[in-house]
């Protein structure tokens, strides 16, 4: 992206006024404390995957399958979901 | 350039420029972690070569996602909500790199490999970096992005090693990315490059990191006995 295109950009424009005071945004936050949750479940998951895949691979299949589950919610990206 | 250490308590002290490209800067640095699960989830994660690897991807997906969440912190603390790069599709992205699909296991390694070293790079800049809360987490993401590149690097050694198809898939593969990267630093004529770098939120010019960045994934290309692309066909930003 060259510096037209960031400037072009409606999520990337300036903000209105120079000296407004930067305030936390809540709908940021709300979606921090969903995304740790899943990604402890994730790893999680991944932790339990791989210590049964010797001794029992099935038990392997279904924490992949947790992961994938899990992973695919948030690639469906539908944020206001998750914190409703 | 500004050597001050900026914390979120001090930041409203800064100049509304600093702001600014602080919030620019931690959207696009969001995009660019979050693209990687966008990329390979869908058909890697269930088609990934053995179960082993399927767990490999799910990690590496989980830990992408981790270095989006941090980054998203902080921007959200500064009130910059970048919520928008997680419901994109990938034709959207900020990057053009990502605007595609990773369909195949040589793919894979090779975003690792050279995409994943791009990424390395990015963070890389942040360290040392004049607002203090960004260069904390970026210290907690680079060993992380360390194990992305060194596992995309062994496996694309790996089936370069093995010869014929396999080798030419490999070369196909490091034929595509190889110009993705370099594009992925932007246009070393930059202005904006050099504002970051005033501000103290990046320390390089984007052509001083490209031409590091070059000459480190030249050496690997080599010793995996593969060609060197050409660094100038297909390029989008010189």
């Amino acid at each position: 992206m060259d510096d037209r295109e960031y400037l072009a950009h409606p999520y990337l424009r300036a903000p209105a006024e120079e000296d407004a005071m930067v305030q936390a945004n809540e709908y940021a936050l709300k979606l921090d404390d969903y995304l740790k949750d899943v990604i402890t479940a994730v790893k999680d998951s991944c932790t339990a995957g791989a210590a049964r895949l010797r001794d029992n691979p099935d038990a392997a299949d279904k924490a992949i399958k947790d992961a994938e589950e899990i992973l695919d919610e948030v690639m469906a990206g539908k944020t206001d979901d998750w914190i409703a | 350039m500004l050597d001050e250490k900026v914390e979120l308590e001090t930041i409203d002290k800064q100049d509304a420029e600093y702001k600014d490209l602080l919030s620019r800067v931690l959207t696009i640095q969001c995009d660019c972690e979050i693209c990687g699960p966008h990329l390979y989830v869908d058909q890697m994660l269930p088609g990934a070569p053995t179960k082993t690897m399927q767990l490999v991807v799910a990690r590496t997906a989980a830990e992408e996602i981790d270095h989006y969440r941090k980054m998203a912190k902080i921007a959200g603390d500064i009130g910059t909500d970048v919520s928008h790069v997680l419901r994109w599709d990938n034709q959207k992205r900020y990057v053009e790199a990502f605007r595609t699909n990773i369909t195949t296991w040589e793919d894979f390694a090779v975003f690792g490999f050279l995409i994943d070293r791009v990424g390395k790079y990015q963070l890389d800049e942040f360290l040392p970096c004049s607002y203090q809360p960004l260069q904390r987490a970026v210290e907690t993401m680079v060993d992380e992005e360390a194990g992305h590149i060194e596992f995309g690097t062994n496996e694309a050694a790996e089936m370069a090693l093995k010869g014929g198809e396999q080798k030419e898939r490999i070369q196909k593969s490091i034929d595509y990315w190889y110009v993705k990267g370099l594009d992925m630093f932007g246009m070393s004529q930059s202005k904006r490059s050099e504002r970051f770098i005033h501000w103290g939120l990046k320390r390089r010019q984007n052509a001083q990191a490209r031409e590091e960045y070059t000459a480190e994934v030249n050496a690997h290309i080599t010793r995996m006995g593969l060609q060197i692309p050409d660094p100038l066909e297909g390029r989008l930003y010189l």
